[in-house]
């Protein structure tokens, strides 16, 4: 009789174990929207956790279940990792009544994020709509950072009022600054007292100048308003793959196995979520 | 190859032998509609071999329909569930296309992060496959899935006074090891009544799915309005993929104890066909429709999986089509999409 063997596949790390990670921040951003500092608990394990911008985490709030959610800190500036929570669901609800000092569970880091190496040299156009921001704001940290890897840095922002402005005081600050070009625009401005542009993200291409031959676009908004801005930078001669998008898809296990994010031949969590423009262009259904 | 050749009266004290070698499981009589599932085998006489397809395929010992991965607790965090990962088990009586399909949840599980909970339960299963004879579902030859030449320990191939055994492993190996008096070799006279057999067998198909360039013509057909009026048929009822071998989809649960302490994150199988499938969270959903629904499901078997995998996702068991409440059928869908009938 053969013994039966331990797990080989056991002694390798389990891939969907959440890992402890201290709440050291939550940060109301507005009435839905509060960003969050994580700390894993095992130094050696934060120290060994790097990724890239556009990448995503894994997070678990105990009792309620895991969601995949964006990281928008930047791997410039280690230590910590921060994810922007909208209050949507089970698990959002529970992160958001959560005080410093919980415990949450976080595995990854997933996807493949933005391809920064390619895109060093090269100006940055980033449009991001309401939530989309958030992967947004690790790029733009990353790029900023790191200035002299990257040509002329611009920002597009719509959201939809001024109390959904995420990243508010750290945005305007960055508006004072010469070397990169904010643009924030809110969709209604009802309550008054936004002193800036209001109509949807695409107005504020009206009038901008960008060198589309020596330019990366990074789109990120909500799924119904890619067929909105598309054609903005199709219009400014950029071609598919100089537009990278970042999707948003259900997921429930990150790694390629679960099925839900499934895109044609393409696994969101794996493949994506950043996607180039071509590849929308010919797997159907992916924006 | 190694092989050898079982006694038809030695059977039974075969299989008396495997229990000894960890849990039997193989096809038995379930219900009186004459259907067959994999089960425990209690007395070996229980078992048939001349069954046509189970309810439900192996994936089931593999990728259990509630699958716990971890219990929690406020004070020790997520810890993993293992118990069960580490049994023996022999699946005995599996077809072909059943085989194969494990070959592409392997792909998929054991591949990029190896699943450990499928990982620990397929190295600790031992796979014996036997010989079928089609029926007017089967389609397994369509799609390179009516023969295997990997992926068993032993397979059997039914011949008039007993079983060809095909050796496929060194774990097979023993057990014809640990019980040879129930074999003897295999003679030239088995190995010409084995290819007669199979070229019996293999004249058999009925149904036929023309595979040759699929990928492309799904392509072309993405947009087609065979979806819509397909999908009008569709329950979404899920049934396809939960009798369907290589589908995997899961999703996954947490259910908290009473205590608000601690409880349990398991998995369980899902279904692209399932309308919350693809919905996130503040409530867009991807595929709204039935019929992109019933088409994701159909390109994930002869476009997607083939794409990403290089080889078909469908193993033409016939499952799909003998499960499904509304009647729908792959193989005549794909037909309407090469353009070779009319609905």
């Amino acid at each position: 009789m053969r013994e039966a063997t331990a797990p080989a596949a056991a002694a390798a790390e389990n891939p969907y174990q959440p890992h402890r990670a201290k709440l050291v921040k939550l940060e109301p951003f507005t009435a839905d929207t509060a960003l969050l500092r994580l700390e894993f608990l095992d130094r050696e394990r934060g120290e060994r956790f790097t990724y890239r911008p556009g990448q995503f985490i894994q997070v678990s709030a105990l009792g309620t279940g895991e969601a995949p959610i964006s990281l928008c800190s930047s791997p410039t500036r280690p230590g910590y990792l921060e994810i922007c929570v909208r209050r949507v669901g089970r698990v959002t609800q529970a992160l958001h009544r959560l005080s410093p000092g919980a415990l949450v569970g976080v595995r990854g880091p997933y996807g493949n994020g933005f391809p920064v190496e390619k895109m060093r040299g090269k100006d940055l156009l980033l449009i991001a709509g309401g939530l989309g921001m958030a992967p947004l704001r690790s790029l733009l940290w990353y790029a900023l950072d790191r200035r002299g890897d990257f040509g002329r840095v611009t920002l597009l922002y719509g959201a939809r009022t001024p109390r959904d402005v995420l990243f508010r005081g750290e945005l305007q600050e960055l508006e004072n600054r010469s070397d990169v070009r904010i643009l924030i625009t809110v969709d209604r401005n009802e309550e008054g007292g936004w002193p800036g542009r209001v109509g949807v993200v695409t107005t504020l291409f009206e009038g901008l100048e960008v060198d589309s031959a020596r330019t990366v676009a990074v789109i990120c908004v909500p799924p119904v308003a890619f067929k909105f801005v598309v054609p903005k930078l199709l219009e400014r001669n950029f071609k598919g793959e100089q537009i990278l998008m970042s999707l948003e898809r259900k997921m429930q296990c990150g790694i390629g196995k679960c099925g839900n994010c499934n895109v044609g031949s393409k696994h969101t969590c794996l493949d994506g979520p950043v996607f180039t423009y071509w590849d929308a262009m010919n797997v159907p259904g992916m924006i | 190859m190694q092989t050898a050749f079982l006694f038809r009266e030695k059977l039974g004290q075969f299989l008396a032998g495997l229990r000894r070698v960890g849990t039997l499981l193989a096809p038995q009589r379930r219900g009186k509609e004459g259907h067959h599932a994999f089960s425990e085998v209690e007395d070996p006489q229980e078992v048939v071999l001349d069954y046509t397809r189970t309810l439900l395929p192996l994936k089931k010992y593999f990728l259990p329909p509630q699958d716990l991965l971890f219990r929690f607790s406020v004070a020790e965090g997520y810890q993993m569930a293992a118990e069960g990962l580490a049994e023996k088990r022999i699946v005995f009586g599996v077809h072909s296309c059943d085989l194969r399909a494990l070959q592409n949840l392997d792909l998929v599980f054991l591949g990029g992060y190896p699943d450990p909970y499928y990982a620990a339960r397929r190295e600790n299963t031992l796979l014996i496959g036997v010989s079928c004879t089609p029926d007017e579902l089967c389609f397994c030859a369509s799609v390179g899935a009516d023969s295997v030449t990997e992926g068993y320990d032993l397979f059997l191939t039914e011949l008039e006074d007993g079983y060809f055994v095909e050796i496929g492993s060194s774990a097979g190996n023993d057990l014809v090891q640990e019980q040879k008096e129930l074999f003897r070799e295999v003679t030239d006279e088995d190995v010409a009544a084995f290819k007669r057999r199979f070229k019996a067998r293999h004249q058999s198909f009925r149904r036929h799915l023309e595979t040759s360039g699929l990928p492309r013509i799904m392509s072309l057909e993405h947009a087609s309005s065979i979806w819509a009026s397909r999908g009008e048929e569709c329950l979404g009822c899920g049934g396809c993929s939960m009798v369907c071998p290589t589908c995997y989809c899961f999703s996954v649960a947490e259910v908290p104890n009473l205590d608000g302490q601690s409880g349990v994150r398991y998995r369980q199988w899902d279904s692209c066909l399932f309308k919350d499938y693809s919905v996130v969270a503040g409530g867009h959903n991807f595929r709204p429709q039935r019929g992109e629904r019933l088409r994701q499901r159909i390109f994930h078997k002869h476009k997607d999986f083939p794409e990403r995998y290089g080889r078909s996702g469908c193993v033409g068991c016939g499952r799909c089509i003998a499960f499904c409440p509304a009647g729908l059928d792959v193989t005549e869908i794909i037909r309407q999409l090469r353009g070779e009938i009319i609905a």
